[in-house]
């Protein structure tokens, strides 16, 4: 009979009208929005590999033999249109815009839900989805614009599917639900003790600056990075100690914009292996105790993503921020750990958990440290950067010298808009090392080609601004979405 | 067994006369060959249906009147029906009917006689298998049957896999359905190979059609055994032996790996690694993670029965300790089956399956011990385990100690029935069957530090549990009538079924290190739990019909229409149906004159079966998708919250996978039957599932979309011939030979789909499955040689950071550029042909016996060497002849700590042939003043030698058709030793 073969379904909630009812399923929408920062593919090995490893800031790591699936390719910019990880970038940022994409369509089905509430929420899934094509026009240039769910059935969405747009549109997109997020998003001021970690205005704004930036609309860039600034979209400012941003003490400060949010414990609500991947390799560590220097087991891993020698040598003498980007053997950390041994010479101190002073349940895989993407020290070096491009060169050396000061340095000696402009790229490297910045920031001034060829790598004019587009999407379309040139 | 029927009787011709009164009829039944008398004979009255049974001597007597009808039948002989006259003393001979026309055989929902089957069937008998130690019957039946391919690992546990007639599913489960006493099932594990009675395999089509909807792949039909009315029979079987692994792989020793190693980093301009000078002792890793396993089967039944009841009991205790240190698997198995005669026209009966297992499980340690440095001891000097963080490979005798995994299922498998006879040759049969697993598992992982590549920083217990139930209700009606010459047998039936599955998993961590305290509850913080279920359901109609004119003519029909759950509620229904025919040339007028011809018989059919359990979970289109990943909005002080979203899109069209086919066949036997042989052709083509990559962009999270879009094709010949004698009373012997020709090939992939596969987990795949190629070929670099300078480099194409003595690859498409464009297919793991060669003989007490099996014509991609992240160990034979400044013109690559490239290099014939068993058996004679009636002692071989070509450990891979055939980790065939008795009581 039919009812016989049509049991109903177990364990697997089936959509109608029915999960439409109880608003708390909205939350769940949105909060796939935000799952998608934790993925491996959108913000551990994969990004890495392609926004870290790739620049002049950090080597492979590890073990020469261990290649990390393709991290090797990406350290000497060797990648193709079939290496893994840039296959995982462009796949782990389209399930974000996809989920979001489900989110603002779903979460306004809800009828029961408060209006304000849903407008929020709309707003943060527009937040997110602007990140993921900022990250996505960063890497691929021109790529598809999903702006609505798609049905694979309609030929006009497959057909929108695979049909790359200019990155002019993706950025005049990513501007249009930055500017709505703005429009609707609390500021952190007005946002609840239990609501953080979720998208504000200032997070918004923040961002949009960013982006102007790599528009060169500078104004854009000034006057948000500005507003910030002076409070007209939350409360934000430069924490005192630059060492504390990345350890749990620092999470969610006053520096913060937006950060990933990375929590221990059942259920899983951690970012995947973003320590683990960067983890000291091989290490042999000591402990200063009561009882005089012991070895100990310090928080360890894979050993990849490591600062380079020549990012080592890019801090002026007395800069703070060496020692809190830097580990090296025989340093002593804030812990009290010592470094006696291991297989590289030097590791990001930014993705360093201590198991002695900080929040470890010994699963190493999924550790309680949060991602920082968006905080002040960028924001007052955007501020920098714009205010110099218009020719305020008050405003970028007064901004320039904030940051320098924190990091127990003296005023900036540069001079003239290109001086300053050198001296700001060079700040940006040494506040944000190790952030994932790098790369997208030497390809956004014009300076890739200069600096990878002092280094002996190849950066192609024409070709390397730009990934691959991976080949299994190109296949996928029976060839439809076109490549890369050079690729 | 269902083997029986037909007459010869001799004696006295009957003379005509009336009735008279009752008197004492005494005989002895004998083998018409050997003369030796037939033990456990039914002798029955056709009038009165009263019956007795030979004894040992094969004598019996029974009351009866001149003129009656009196029916002899023994399983594994042609029955016969002798009319009583004057002569009460009565000497009955029965001929074997192993393998001739009049055979039983099993063929789904019923019996036929062999001459009236028109599908490619193969029978195997009881006591083939039970000579094995082996778990399960699908291995049992290795190289016994052409069309069909076994693949097993010596994993204790395990149930190998079985191809009938080539691979046709690319994904998913290509296994056959097995039919234990009408129990659906694809696990049979659970069944004492004593005690099954037959194994029948339907191979094609208008075999399987009965079983249509679930037949895509093959049936394996499971007879188990049935007492039979007369005196009690005990039989005692045992063995034990030991498990030692068939073939190994020669590694390097300290030294030459040192100095491959250190070789190797030059190149790379890195420091060496070793002192060549201070190298310890070698370390046989792979000696190290195996030793002797034992392997131990105690087998008892009971078996009589009277008129009205027959009974079967049997019991066994199987262990199987592997050739891995700590592994294990024991099963005790308990099978009631009786029947119960209730009136003339009515029967019950009930086959009941009870078993238990217990196995310790210990990873298959085969790859770490292959890469890992023989320079590392397995202990240093402190005790602690040994390391190097040279490579990123465990130390894998720590790895097995550390590895606590357990597992242990309870299984109830059966049926009752019930038969009504209501007028002649109509019968209604009702069944319930039903199995239901119970299975636990519990792993436990210490705290230890070995060093920062091997850790574990906190002790975590997960537990598990998955059960289900299962049942078939199953009604049908067959009709068996001879009019004159025309007889038929008609079977039409209703069976519905369903499966739930339940289960539920915890895992915590900080739990104590004491056994008796790994429970949930030990351990700290809350546990993470979870659980699951599924319903499956189907409902079908089946029908069939078999009409035979004069014995020579054969026609058989079969329709079925089936409802399956798993697909979404407009394509839920199949139509499944076969057409053959069969004509039975030996009983033609023209032959009656021949003597070479016992029988001939030309078959042919064709039909149409399915599958549904290839993808599962087809069925809810617009699932939403629970994420894995909670998001900690409003730190540690706030629950995490879910989140959910679609994320998975799937094909609306989905139904039944379906394979069409057509088979030919021509059966004889010859010489007085001494000769038997078959040969069948068969070609079919499964309209397959798989996995259709879309873009990103379409919003599904693993860009997988499962459709039919592919057609598989399987055609091929098969042959099988066998010769059996007895030259005297006191010698016989046999040989068979049977052999597979399958040729593999995708005749048709939707658009330009993406069917790669065959991942070495170093980056690197190496099969694609495309058009005109067999399924998952390898699709490798094809090198030609090495570069023997700088110059030879710089001057053709080839890949960055190639050096001298690295290997070419040969520029297939001549655009300079060494890349994907530039693979071939280099063959696959799909056989050409594979065989199986078996024999024996008995002379007075003594019996022997031999089993190969053997294939041809396949690849192996030698995988394990193909992955090497640096520092890893070699093969002693990598460094013969190796390439370097000082040996210009070697043949072997140098040293080299890159990622190895795929290459036609790692792809390595798959020929084998394989001593499956080799058996030497004494039975001795006079038992009967140890009170016993039979007894046998037998020593025996499993897999004692292999000829192979591969270099790794062992040709015989079961994998996933896409990527079958890479050798990674596999668990080696081992060799077995074994002694054993049987005893009769």
């Amino acid at each position: 009979s039919k009812s016989y073969l049509n049991p109903t379904p177990q364990n697997t909630v089936q959509q109608n009208d029915s999960i439409y009812t109880d608003p708390a399923g909205a939350a769940k929408f949105l909060a796939a929005c935000y799952t998608n920062l934790l993925q491996w593919n959108e913000s551990s090995f994969s990004w890495l590999g392609l926004t870290s490893i790739t620049s002049d800031d950090a080597d492979k790591g590890s073990d020469p033999g261990d290649l990390g699936g393709d991290k090797d390719q990406m350290d000497a910019l060797t990648y193709s249109a079939t290496t893994g990880s840039v296959a995982e970038g462009w796949t782990g940022n389209y399930n974000g815009v996809s989920n979001c994409n489900q989110a603002i369509l779903n979460i306004g089905l809800y009828t029961q839900l408060d209006a304000g509430l849903k407008n929020r929420y709309i707003a943060e899934a527009k937040f997110l989805r602007a990140y993921y094509y900022f990250n996505l026009v960063r890497m691929f240039g021109d790529v598809p614009l999903i702006d609505t769910v798609l049905n694979s059935e309609n030929p006009d969405d497959v057909t929108k599917a695979a049909t790359r747009v200019p990155e002019a549109d993706i950025y005049a997109f990513i501007e249009k639900d930055l500017k709505e997020a703005m429009s609707v998003l609390p500021t952190n001021d007005n946002q609840a003790a239990a609501d953080v970690g979720h998208a504000t205005k200032g997070a918004a704004a923040g961002l949009l600056a960013k982006v102007s930036l790599y528009e060169k609309n500078y104004q854009q860039a000034y006057d948000l990075s500005s507003g910030i600034m002076q409070g007209s979209y939350g409360t934000y400012g430069l924490v005192d100690d630059y060492s504390t941003i990345w350890r749990e003490i620092g999470e969610n400060s006053k520096e913060s914009l937006f950060e990933v949010q990375s929590k221990i414990g059942v259920p899983d609500a951690a970012v995947q292996q973003y320590t683990a991947v960067q983890g000291i390799r091989a290490g042999s560590f000591k402990r200063i105790t009561e009882a005089g220097t012991v070895s100990v087991s310090a928080y360890s891993g894979w050993g990849f993503n490591v600062p380079s020698q020549d990012l080592d040598n890019a801090y002026e003498a007395g800069d703070k921020r060496k020692k809190a980007t830097i580990i090296h053997i025989g340093d002593t950390l804030f812990d009290g750990v010592i470094l006696v041994s291991a297989a590289n010479p030097r590791y990001n101190y930014k993705a360093y958990v201590s198991v002695f002073d900080e929040s470890y349940d010994g699963d190493g895989d999924n550790t309680n440290k949060n991602i920082r993407l968006l905080r002040m020290g960028d924001i007052v070096l955007i501020n920098a950067e714009a205010a110099n491009e218009l020719g305020n060169t008050a405003t970028a050396v007064s901004s320039l010298n904030l940051i320098r000061h924190r990091a127990g340095l003296g005023n900036t000696t540069a001079s003239g808009q290109q001086g300053l402009r050198t001296a700001i790229w060079k700040e940006r490297r040494v506040e944000l090392a190790m952030e994932c910045d790098r790369f997208f920031d030497l390809i956004r001034t014009g300076q890739a080609a200069t600096v990878f060829s002092a280094l002996g790598k190849t950066f192609t004019t024409g070709k390397n601004e730009h990934f691959p587009v991976p080949q299994v999407e190109i296949d996928a379309t029976e060839g439809v979405t076109t490549q890369n040139p050079g690729y | 067994r269902l083997k029986t029927t037909i007459l010869i009787i001799v004696g006295f011709m009957a003379f005509p006369s009336f009735m008279m009164a009752q008197q004492i009829y005494t005989g002895q039944v004998k083998d018409s060959l050997t003369g030796a008398p037939i033990q456990s004979a039914s002798v029955t009255l056709l009038s009165s249906g009263k019956g007795a049974i030979s004894d040992s001597a094969g004598q019996f007597s029974i009351q009866a009147s001149p003129g009656e009808k009196l029916s002899v039948s023994s399983i594994g002989y042609v029955g016969t029906t002798v009319t009583l006259a004057s002569n009460t003393n009565l000497s009955i001979v029965l001929h074997s009917a192993a393998g001739t026309l009049d055979e039983v055989v099993i063929i789904g929902y019923g019996s036929a006689r062999r001459s009236q089957v028109v599908g490619s069937v193969a029978q195997v008998d009881g006591k083939d298998i039970a000579a094995r130690p082996v778990l399960s019957a699908a291995q049992g039946i290795q190289g016994k049957v052409p069309g069909v391919q076994i693949t097993a690992s010596g994993a204790p546990g395990s149930q190998p896999e079985v191809r009938v007639r080539g691979v046709g599913s690319v994904l998913g489960d290509a296994n056959p359905i097995f039919v234990v006493d009408g129990v659906i099932t694809s696990d049979i594990t659970n069944i004492n190979n004593n005690d099954i009675a037959s194994v029948q395999v339907l191979k094609d089509a208008s075999a399987q059609a009965i079983y249509g909807s679930r037949a895509g792949n093959g049936v394996v039909i499971i007879t188990t055994k049935s007492g039979k009315s007369g005196k009690m029979q005990i039989h005692l079987n045992t063995y034990t032996g030991f498990k030692t692994p068939t073939s190994t792989v020669k590694m390097a020793d300290a030294r030459t790996y040192a100095a491959f190693t250190n070789a190797a980093r030059a190149y790379d301009n890195v420091d060496p690694a070793f002192d060549l000078d201070t190298l310890s002792a070698t370390t046989n890793w792979f000696d190290e993670v195996t030793h002797k396993g034992i392997i131990q089967n105690y087998d008892l039944n009971i078996s009589g029965g009277s008129e009205k009841v027959t009974y079967y009991f049997g019991g066994s205790v199987f262990k199987d300790q592997g050739i891995i240190p700590g592994e294990d698997y024991t099963r005790a198995a308990f099978r009631i089956n009786n029947t119960y005669q209730l009136a003339p026209f009515l029967k019950l009966g009930n086959n009941l399956n009870v078993s238990v297992y217990n196995m310790n499980n210990k990873p298959t340690e085969f790859d770490d011990a292959y890469r890992m440095a023989p320079t590392v001891p397995v202990r240093f000097d402190d005790g602690s385990y040994g390391y190097t963080s040279l490579l990123s490979v465990a130390n894998p005798v720590a790895k097995l100690d550390l590895t606590h995994d357990k597992g242990d299922q309870l299984r109830l498998q059966g049926n009752v029935f019930a038969e009504l006879k209501p007028v002649n040759g109509l019968t209604l049969r009702s069944s319930y069957n039903f199995d239901y697993h119970n299975n636990n598992q519990k792993v436990y992982t210490p705290v230890y530090f070995i060093w920062s590549g091997q850790k574990n920083d906190i002790s975590s217990l997960s537990q598990s549990n998955n059960n289900s139930f299962y049942y078939i209700i199953d009604n049908n009606a067959t009709y068996n009538k001879t009019f004159g010459l025309h007889e038929i047998n008609a079977t039409l039936g209703y069976s519905s079924e369903k499966n739930r599955d339940k289960s539920w998993s915890g895992s915590i961590q900080n739990v104590p290190a004491d056994p008796n305290l790994w429970y949930l509850d030990q351990g700290d913080n809350n546990a993470d739990v979870g659980s699951s279920g599924a319903i499956l359901t189907r409902a079908s109609a089946y029908s069939r019909l078999i009409y035979t004119y004069d014995r020579r003519y054969i026609f058989n029909g079969s329709l079925r229409r089936d409802g399956s759950s798993s697909f979404p509620t407009d394509n839920q229904y199949g139509t499944f149906y076969s057409i053959g025919g069969a004509w039975v040339i030996s009983e033609e007028k023209f032959m009656k004159n021949q003597t070479l011809f016992n029988s001939l018989k030309l078959r042919a059919g064709y039909g149409k079966v399915g599958n549904d359990i290839t993808i599962s979970n087809l069925r809810i289109l617009n699932e939403i998708s629970l994420q894995s990943k909670y998001y900690g909005f409003g730190g540690s002080n706030t629950a995490a919250q879910q989140a959910w979203t679609f994320d998975q899109i799937k094909d609306a069209a989905v139904s039944w996978e379906t394979t069409k086919g057509t088979d030919l066949g021509l059966e004889f036997a010859l010489l007085k039957n001494k000769l038997s042989g078959d040969i069948s052709y068969y070609n079919k083509l499964t309209h397959a599932y798989i996995p259709v990559t879309v873009p990103t962009t379409f919003g599904d999270q693993d860009k997988i979309v499962y459709s039919q879009a592919a057609d598989v094709r399987n055609k091929g010949v098969e042959f099988e011939l066998n010769w059996q004698d007895h030259t005297s009373k006191d010698f016989s012997y046999h040989l068979g030979f049977n052999m597979t020709f399958n040729t593999n090939v995708v005749d048709h992939v939707d658009g330009t789909l993406q069917l790669k596969g065959g991942s070495l987990g170093n980056g690197e795949i190496v099969t694609y499955t495309v058009p005109g190629q067999p399924i998952g070929s390898f699709w490798v670099y094809q090198t030609d040689g090495i570069y023997k300078s700088q110059d030879e480099i710089d001057n053709s194409a080839h890949i960055q950071g190639a050096q001298p003595g690295d290997f070419r690859y040969v520029d297939q498409n001549g655009d300079d550029l060494i890349n994907d464009k530039d693979r071939i297919f280099a063959g696959s793991y799909q056989p050409k042909f594979y065989y199986g060669i078996n024999g024996g003989f008995a002379f007075k007490g003594l019996d022997f016996s031999f089993d190969l099996y053997g294939n041809a014509g396949n690849k192996i991609y030698n995988g394990k060497k193909a992955v090497r992240f640096g520092n890893d160990e070699i093969e002693a034979a990598r460094v013969d002849d190796m390439w370097s400044t000082d040996n210009p013109n070697g043949t072997q690559p140098r040293a080299s700590n890159a990622i190895p490239k795929p290459s036609t290099y790692y792809v390595e014939s798959g020929n084998f042939l394989r001593v499956n068993n080799v058996t030497l058996g004494y039975t001795f004679s006079n038992t009967q003043k140890w009170h016993i009636q039979s007894l046998r002692v037998f020593a025996s071989a499993e897999n004692p030698l292999i000829w192979k070509k591969y270099s790794g450990y062992t040709p015989e891979l079961p994998g996933n058709a896409l990527s079958s055939g890479i050798e990674l980790s596999i668990y080696p065939v081992t060799a077995t030793y074994m002694f054993g008795v049987n005893v009769g009581f």
